[in-house]
């Protein structure tokens, strides 16, 4: 039998699923806090170890860190690059998705303001 | 009694719109991409694969049995041999509702699509789309009908084109009612 209701929910599921596919993948708020913390030391041409990304802010407890650090490895916006000398470091580093990502962040805002 | 024919109401609905669907983009598939038909049952681009998977995934068993009539009435052999085309249309329609069924306890997605991601979705479309063109082909050999592994994978490469396409149309759809539903606001900003 048929369930609009049911079948709403589906759609809008679906569709979310299928936005996917064309825009970046979805960024929850921690997500994009997380994102935005780590955006301050790349764009100061700093490198920053998995251990210094944990403790970047007191706001979000270390476990926490580290759980969504995998989770937006997943989603293809940051990497872990092996330091040279000590293959145990191992660096945060920003992927060309998060570039892309940053760039039509700073659009929308220019579009919003102008 | 007043909610059975409710239900029924709703449901006849559900099974003739994909239906209804199915038939036009069979018929725009077959006007649009006649160049890249290779047989009577296989084209290098077939968007009506897209509509199978969206309308399994949303309306479950009342998509099966819209795709079972669409592709009945779009049958070729529907006028000669109607026994094959209720048995290819019976192939065509629960071929989605079994792959996309298995897909979605492999991948652990709840019925109301809640944990459904890309990632997830493509595969469905792989597995559907290569779910369809093994029976299609195992049918054609068991009803000694022309059946070979270059029309299969044909099949294969058709279905994953048309679900492409659908998914993308899919997506323009879903932008500009988007864009459509956000100029009201922007133009009662502008007006005060």
């Amino acid at each position: 039998m048929a369930n609009f209701k049911l079948i709403y929910q589906k759609f809008l599921n679906l569709a979310n699923a299928v936005e996917e596919l064309s825009e970046f993948p979805t960024l929850d708020p921690v997500e994009q806090k997380m994102l935005a913390l780590l955006s301050k030391y790349w764009s100061d041409k700093q490198k920053i170890t998995v251990v210094e990304a944990m403790h970047m802010t007191t706001e979000i407890s270390t476990s926490t860190i580290f759980r969504y650090l995998k989770k937006l490895r997943q989603k293809g916006y940051i990497e872990l690059v092996v330091d040279e000398m000590d293959n145990r470091v191992k660096y945060v580093s920003a992927t060309a998705q998060t570039d892309s990502y940053f760039n039509k962040m700073g659009k929308l805002m220019l579009k919003a303001s102008s | 009694m007043h909610q059975f024919f409710n239900h029924a109401r709703n449901s006849a609905l559900c099974i003739a719109g994909v239906a209804l669907g199915w038939v036009l983009f069979f018929k725009l598939n077959a006007y649009v991409f006649s160049y890249f038909e290779k047989t009577e049952f296989v084209s290098l681009v077939f968007i009506p694969a897209g509509l199978r998977l969206v309308s399994v995934l949303l309306f479950d068993e009342l998509g099966v049995l819209g795709l079972f009539f669409g592709s009945l009435i779009t049958s070729p052999s529907f006028s000669t041999n109607i026994n094959e085309a209720i048995l290819i249309s019976l192939v065509s329609a629960l071929n989605p509702y079994l792959a996309v069924h298995i897909t979605r306890r492999l991948l652990k997605v709840d019925h109301l699509l809640t944990q459904l991601s890309a990632k997830e979705l493509v595969l469905m479309g792989l597995f559907s789309s290569l779910f369809n063109c093994l029976s299609h082909h195992f049918y054609f050999e068991f009803a000694n009908l022309r059946a070979s592994w270059a029309d299969c994978e044909n099949m294969f490469i058709g279905d994953i084109f048309g679900i492409g396409i659908i998914l993308t149309l899919f997506v323009i759809c879903l932008k500009l009612i988007r864009k459509c539903s956000v100029q009201p606001v922007e133009q009662k900003s502008n007006q005060i």
